[in-house]
């Protein structure tokens, strides 16, 4: 039973974390905390859906399609309403991140209906047997997805010169201005990538948990839970925290005799951010939100 | 002043009219209205004056609505006590919702307020045999609020506009006393605010409680007048129309808040025709308003003053 719940977690963790990856780049770039991620995600996910399911588009093709769509969107958005508040008051900055949720979220609505959508599985294969316990084939591609992402995005920040400036952006605007990185150009890259790493999630788990507007607003909340653990400003903790808060949810759905999901995201949250504000994985932060 | 008299009495005579002249759904979208311009006004209360971001708006609001309705349900409590009885369930809350906030701020504290607010819900459906679980439950009809009952949209119209018109007062009172100055002064500087004095922990916990008093308040009102109530009502979305309704309204203006509450209500009941165009018109307005009108639009006359921020370069 613990087993095969610790199993079922990762999983469903592999996909917080591929959200999370993208809340934690953009909060370094730009300090904010997108709480559109969930909307974005989901939009982007019903163009996958209809690519595939109307147009007639194969599989691979019209999932590396919207994966393009995702990125030149993630860019639109931080181009035309995020950069103009990005430095003022973080009410504000939230304030746009839940504007931008609200329409995203209406637009889903209004062009697919509230109905549930069975979006295409990326595989039918049966997946593996390890010690009595069935992987199904979608959830080693979700896993696999994680895999190829850590390493695309380590690969971009540690070895590249744009990933380079990235982290230059990160550690402090100001001087990397200084130095000729063209910083806004960093931000919308960052949600850009973002956009991907939302788009590929949804259309990972949107097989297993169905289609509607709302869907996966539950799931980027505990991708929240994910990078608060983890903490806002790491990579890694992205990661962990993900996998961390997926198992969690598997154990506390399994063993508790009522839903309390939310109860322990939410204990989780306040027990990490009042002992430990900067995460459990990241570096102290000196300032930014942080008392 | 014989001036402003005159639109008071205007305008009060046209709130006394309003419930005769309209249907009986336009009341009970009216008493909506209202109950939801009383939470934008609790919430201004932290997010305007006291500079700290809160999504726990829904969670007092559900708690409130939840207290007053089993306490006469199930425990036989007179109405006005069992209103009572949410205030101080959500006043409990509010200062220990407080807490965390003197050490998180931000983005932090709007995570950590959002979390809450989903929480509820989930305990309201963990406890069905005090709350129904997911059946919902109901406010027993025999329930009366000094003799009247709230069933009745036109009374329940009236006593929501004299609470509101309280709390307005409250808050014009707090405004110009100490507490509202110390607010705003944490608000504007928090290193500044201490160091000439202010308890800054001592004032955002008050300010959390005071704001949970008054969202309870108006979770209680509403449990009579809707009748009935379901946990799905209060879902992730309703904590985020509350702070946009603010943010649209006018952050840190109580005349603001009340046009925010009945902006939030009113629009997807013009556009209901529309499937969800009003989450669109609404998201849209609360991004408009943020790049080009900072004050909301209670703020409207310096409409455009914002928009330089468009073209200011980063």
């Amino acid at each position: 039973m613990l087993a095969t719940l610790v199993v079922a977690g990762l999983v469903a963790g592999a996909i917080y974390a591929l959200v999370g990856l993208g809340l934690v780049i953009i909060y370094r770039t730009s300090q904010v905390v997108n709480f559109a991620q969930g909307d974005v995600s989901t939009l982007l996910t019903f163009v996958g859906f209809t690519l595939m399911t109307q147009w007639g588009i194969p599989y691979l093709a019209a999932f590396a399609l919207t994966l393009v769509i995702a990125f030149l969107f993630g860019i639109l958005v931080e181009r035309t309403v995020i950069r103009p508040v990005a430095a003022r008051s973080p009410i504000v900055a939230v304030g746009v991140t839940l504007g931008v949720a609200l329409v995203l979220n209406g637009t889903s609505t209004w062009r697919w209906g509230t109905q549930v959508q069975s979006f295409p599985a990326p595989t039918s294969a049966a997946g593996i047997t390890v010690g009595g316990m069935t992987v199904s084939g979608g959830s080693l591609v979700i896993l696999g997805a994680l895999a190829l992402s850590v390493v695309a995005l380590v690969t971009l920040f540690g070895y590249t010169r744009i990933g380079l400036a990235m982290r230059a952006t990160s550690e402090d605007g100001n001087a990397a201005e200084l130095m000729g990185i063209n910083v806004s150009a960093i931000s919308g890259l960052s949600w850009g990538l973002a956009a991907v790493l939302g788009a590929t999630a949804g259309m990972l788990v949107s097989p297993a948990i169905t289609l509607t507007p709302n869907q996966l607003d539950l799931v980027v909340i505990r991708s929240f839970a994910a990078v608060v653990v983890g903490g806002f400003t790491s990579t890694l903790g992205a990661v962990v925290g993900g996998l961390f808060i997926g198992v969690v949810e598997s154990i506390v759905a399994g063993y508790a005799p009522a839903d309390l999901t939310n109860v322990a995201m939410f204990v989780i949250v306040l027990v990490v951010l009042v002992f430990r504000p900067q995460g459990l994985l990241a570096a102290e932060e000196t300032r930014k939100g942080l008392v | 002043m014989s001036k402003r008299v005159a639109w008071l009495v205007v305008g009060a005579a046209l709130i006394a009219v309003f419930p005769w002249g309209v249907g009986s759904y336009v009341d009970y979208v009216a008493c909506l209205a209202l109950t939801y311009s009383l939470i934008t006004v609790s919430l201004n209360w932290v997010m305007g004056y006291a500079g700290q971001i809160t999504l726990g708006q829904g969670g007092f609001f559900a708690v409130g609505a939840y207290v007053a309705t089993c306490a006469v349900a199930h425990y036989g409590w007179a109405l006005p006590a069992a209103i009572v009885l949410s205030a101080v369930a959500t006043g409990v809350l509010g200062l220990l919702l407080g807490v965390p906030a003197l050490r998180l701020q931000g983005h932090y504290l709007a995570l950590t307020t959002l979390f809450f607010s989903l929480a509820v819900p989930e305990v309201i459906m963990a406890l069905p045999s005090l709350t129904g679980g997911s059946n919902g439950i109901n406010m027993p009809g025999t329930a009366t609020l000094f003799g009247l009952h709230l069933s009745n949209l036109r009374a329940a119209f009236y006593v929501l506009v004299v609470l509101l018109v309280a709390i307005i007062l409250v808050d014009r009172t707090m405004l110009k006393s100490k507490l509202g100055r110390a607010f705003m002064a944490i608000r504007d500087s928090e290193t500044a605010a201490a160091s000439v004095g202010i308890p800054i922990a001592v004032y955002k916990i008050m300010a959390f409680t005071a704001s949970g008093v008054v969202a309870g308040l108006a979770g209680g009102l509403y449990a009579p007048i809707a009748g009935y109530l379901n946990p799905a009502t209060f879902d992730l979305w309703l904590s985020i129309y509350f702070f946009a309704a603010l943010i649209v309204g006018g952050l840190g203006n109580v005349y603001g808040a009340v046009i925010g509450g009945i902006i939030v209500i009113a629009l997807p009941q013009l556009f209901s025709q529309v499937q969800n165009v009003s989450n669109i018109l609404f998201g849209g307005i609360l991004v408009v308003v943020l790049l080009a009108l900072p004050g909301g639009i209670a703020d409207w006359p310096r409409l455009g003053t914002g928009v330089r921020w468009l073209r200011r370069p980063r």
